[in-house]
């Protein structure tokens, strides 16, 4: 299974993640996601595990599906931002 | 029998469904589905996998409305078949990630299923303005505190807005059954004297 990405964006907030697969899981864990999160200016990013019942949620939230090209755009921004503070 | 409990994202259906449910002494009855086997390969492509996706929440929502109909048991159940065709599968058919042919044909499969599907004896809706709404997630995400950025923070105050005004219509033109509607903006169901008032109208409608 691929990766893949989603972004979920309001007004004040910018969310991307990519969705990697974790192939063993070994708890109800089954995705490692990387978020980068865009937010008054400011970049963070930081790496957590996702459920499918945190899949779900994102579903219900209105996270929609972006090409890998848009998620790697984000991550070049935010590594080139002289502003970005790196939450890792 | 069952009651149902219907709101949109943050109106507060679970903790309402909890606390009806031990007042009255029944049984609650929370989502139907456990595992959609679409739901990842919807995120890699919405407009290829939101068709089977939403069949398959439909048909565990038949068969848990179908349960329901053979039970001797009575519920109250958090959010209903018709949310998931009326509000989820039309968002995304607004929002051009299901085909018209493909909406039309979940509509026909959804018609047909819904009229084997016991009706709600009552129907609770809880409506909520949009910022209210949104401030509840908010509020809800901060006590939960699961992890640093929790999804349901992020929800775009335009696509609550989106779900809210088909929330509207839908209930508009609800007719299965009496609907009691609760503005959570005015009533606050924490404070005891309104749920027991709730409670009370509950008890007047369906006995």
């Amino acid at each position: 299974m691929e990766d893949f990405y989603v972004k979920n964006t309001n007004e004040k907030i910018k969310v991307y993640l990519k969705l990697k697969p974790i192939l063993f899981p070994d708890n109800e864990f089954t995705f490692e996601g990387t978020e980068i999160v865009a937010e008054e200016g400011k970049w963070g990013t930081e790496t957590y595990p996702l459920t499918y019942q945190d899949l779900l949620k994102m579903y219900e939230a209105g996270f929609h599906t972006i090409e890998k090209d848009e998620f790697d755009r984000v991550e070049a921004m935010m590594k080139l931002s002289s502003d970005g503070e790196l939450e890792t | 029998m069952y009651i149902a409990v219907s709101g949109n994202i943050g109106a507060g259906k679970t903790t309402l469904v909890e606390k009806l449910a031990n007042q009255l002494g029944w049984i609650a009855e929370y989502e139907a589905v456990d595992q959609n086997p679409y739901l990842i390969d919807f995120y890699q492509d919405m407009r290829r996998w939101a068709f089977p996706l939403q069949i398959c929440f439909l048909s565990h929502r038949f068969r848990q409305g179908l349960s329901l109909t053979s039970s001797a048991q009575k519920m109250v159940m958090d959010r209903t078949i018709y949310e998931d065709a009326e509000i989820f599968a039309r968002n995304l058919f607004q929002s051009g990630y299901l085909e018209e042919r493909d909406y039309q044909n979940y509509l026909f499969l959804y018609s047909t299923m819904v009229e084997l599907v016991a009706k709600p004896v009552l129907l609770i809706y809880l409506k909520g303005n949009t910022s209210t709404l949104m401030q509840r997630v908010q509020q809800r995400n901060f006590k939960k505190k699961i992890k640093k950025k929790n999804n349901e923070e992020l929800i775009p105050f335009d696509y609550l807005n989106n779900l809210n005004i088909l929330y509207d219509e839908w209930i508009r033109n609800f007719k299965l059954c009496p609907v009691i509607t609760v503005d959570i903006v005015r009533t606050d169901l924490k404070d005891e004297e309104n749920f027991y008032e709730l409670v009370e109208q509950i008890n007047l409608l369906i006995n």
